[in-house]
């Protein structure tokens, strides 16, 4: 007699929840009781944020208060100071360019096709050039803003891309240094590096806000914004430097051989065969890295910078919007959500992208 | 620094090479000359510095005592006789040590491309030209990850060729791979030993080295031995230790 193998069926849909979820009476009653736990609960928000909200500013703070839902309205009264802090009302339409050209600048720097010194050169040149150009302005006709005027999401955004623009070739000098042979060298380097790790970022920011001025000469100093983010942009990369060298140190020698081997020059195998390994390998900690560095910003609040979360306290602090904070604190979080997740989803498809390569 | 093709200059001088690590001496005294189109074979226990002394030719291992003189240039601290000689000498590794990031086609451009600064085209050419020679153009758009061990050291072979060296060193280019695959990295080295190629090799294939090898070395304890043609060596050995190695090799 002949022998048929078949598979076993694939479990329907049904049958698959009841396996997972009701396989015993136990079972069955607990993810009743997580179910009802989780519908109460997403219908309660969306209760608050939805169906009992307020969206328009026709009924004012009054009619936004008693109502028993989510007063959206206050985003609605508020937003420009949200997005654009102390910057003066008839300029804003320049701070919203200048976020749209820090946001292409960095979408941009992301593509792989723009991943040539020189283009990356020239898309980081622009995109800078046009923020400062448009933020600052005293020329083509542009008033002048100073520095200590911007806010909002712009300030935000552009301390967190010049502290990356700044510190990530610095992390990368810091690593390579660190792992030199010669021992003063990289002594030296770990010693700055765990130097600087051992500090809280607050006081790194208070010192290049407020003690350096007193220990450099005038000519020296800059505005304050800028020796904030040269003090973040410090902080950035001696973190850096530790995930790049932990990125190095995953790559094989006999890679570092082969293209000596090859009569590479230093530069050459450090460039071509070293970081493009260590940073596939680093990815995921500077993603993380990266993560973190944006939700930093917000600690710049303590040098008086008006970023996104300080203006958005001065968003509901005028009297007739203090009831609505949580709902100006939950629409910058979602703001905040929007670029992070980003940030996330790019890192997930640069790790999709690298793994066709990997050992 | 002297001309690199002064005609009678061996390809190879090595001269009373010392090599230490720490207190430890790897090398004693080494001495050998190799002119141009020879093959040598290097055989001997593990430990014994076979794999030390072909990684000096290239300073992959700088040496503490001796002359190194590879075509004419002596390898010292000068960092430019150094890049002029990796430039002439390839070398091949036990673990192929390929670019992971790279296809195969850019593992063999890349080296031609930024360092003898050829054109794309040309180095393209270059590339597909030795992919043919080592029997695996259809793969050069994949990455090594994607090949076999000896497809991967035969990758590894074309790379090193398409900086069109003047000497090839194989560091022990078979003892990781699957039996069934050391005869397809052979073939290709056996080859390029008929066209003429300068080659020092590593190796316990004796097989091969019957074949292919004007000289076969024996070393043990960072010194040379025994030093005679693979007749000779296979057949009459005068030193103890190198018949004991010979009868432990060949004897399954």
């Amino acid at each position: 007699m002949e022998m048929v193998v078949v598979a076993p069926p694939a479990p329907g849909r049904l049958e698959d929840l009841r396996r997972r979820f009701f396989a015993t009476p136990l079972q069955a009653v607990v993810s009743l009781a997580c179910l009802t736990i989780m519908v109460f609960l997403v219908w309660k928000l969306l209760n608050w944020a939805v169906f009992s909200a307020v969206f328009t500013t026709s009924g004012g703070p009054e009619a936004c208060q008693a109502a028993a839902g989510a007063c959206w309205s206050v985003i609605a009264a508020r937003w420009r100071i949200i997005f654009f802090g102390l910057y003066p009302y008839e300029g804003q339409w320049r701070s919203a360019l200048a976020c749209v050209a820090v946001v292409v600048m960095t979408v941009l720097s992301c593509i792989p096709a723009f991943w040539t010194g020189r283009r990356i050169a020239l898309v980081w040149g622009a995109g800078t050039g046009l923020f400062y150009v448009l933020m600052k302005g005293g020329v083509l006709g542009l008033a002048h803003v100073g520095e200590e005027a911007w806010g909002g999401l712009a300030l935000t955004l552009f301390i967190f891309v010049t502290t990356c623009l700044i510190g990530f070739p610095l992390a990368i000098c810091l690593a390579l240094l660190r792992r030199s042979e010669l021992p003063w060298i990289s002594r030296t380097t770990g010693l700055i590096i765990d130097g600087v790790r051992s500090l809280p970022l607050i006081s790194i920011l208070f010192t290049f806000a407020v003690v350096l001025p007193f220990a450099l000469p005038q000519w020296l100093q800059g505005d304050k914004l800028y020796r904030v983010i040269l003090g973040s942009a410090l902080f950035f990369s001696a973190y850096q430097a530790e995930i790049v060298r932990g990125g190095m140190q995953g790559v094989a020698t006999g890679q570092e051989e082969a293209a000596m081997a090859l009569g590479m020059r230093y530069w050459q195998r450090i460039s071509r065969i070293l970081l493009p390994q260590a940073m596939r390998n680093a990815m995921p900690a500077t993603i993380n890295q990266f993560v973190i560095s944006f939700k930093e910003t917000s600690l710049v609040v303590i040098v008086g910078f008006f970023e996104i979360l300080a203006s958005g306290n001065a968003a509901y602090g005028t009297g007739e919007w203090r009831f609505a904070y949580v709902e100006v604190y939950a629409f910058i979080a979602f703001i905040y959500f929007i670029f992070v997740f980003s940030l996330s989803r790019y890192g997930a498809f640069l790790e999709r992208r690298m793994s066709v390569s990997e050992r | 620094m002297t001309s690199t093709n002064s005609t009678g200059e061996p390809a190879l001088r090595i001269e009373n090479l010392d090599k230490y690590y720490g207190t430890f001496q790897a090398l004693r005294g080494i001495n050998l000359s190799v002119q141009r189109g020879e093959k040598i074979v290097v055989c001997g226990p593990s430990g014994s510095g076979k794999s030390t002394m072909i990684r000096c030719i290239n300073r992959l291992e700088q040496h503490n005592g001796g002359r190194i003189v590879v075509l004419g240039t002596e390898l010292n601290d000068d960092v430019g006789n150094i890049d002029e000689i990796r430039r002439e000498v390839g070398m091949v590794f036990q673990h192929f040590n390929l670019f992971p990031h790279m296809t195969v086609l850019e593992n063999c451009m890349i080296s031609p491309m930024i360092v003898r600064k050829q054109p794309r085209a040309q180095a393209e050419a270059t590339a597909r030209h030795y992919l043919e020679k080592v029997r695996i153009p259809e793969q050069a758009m994949k990455y090594p990850s994607q090949l076999s061990g000896g497809q991967q050291q035969r990758v590894a072979i074309a790379r090193a060729l398409c900086m069109q060296p003047q000497i090839m060193l194989f560091d022990e280019p078979t003892s990781a791979l699957d039996p069934e695959m050391v005869s397809e990295v052979l073939d290709v080295m056996v080859t390029l030993a008929s066209e003429g190629m300068t080659m020092i090799c590593v190796t316990h294939e004796m097989g091969f080295a019957r074949r292919v090898a004007d000289r076969v070395l024996f070393m043990d304890g960072g010194e040379i031995l025994e030093e005679a043609p693979p007749d000779e060596f296979f057949t009459s050995s005068r030193n103890e230790r190198t018949r004991q190695f010979l009868s432990q090799v060949l004897g399954h």
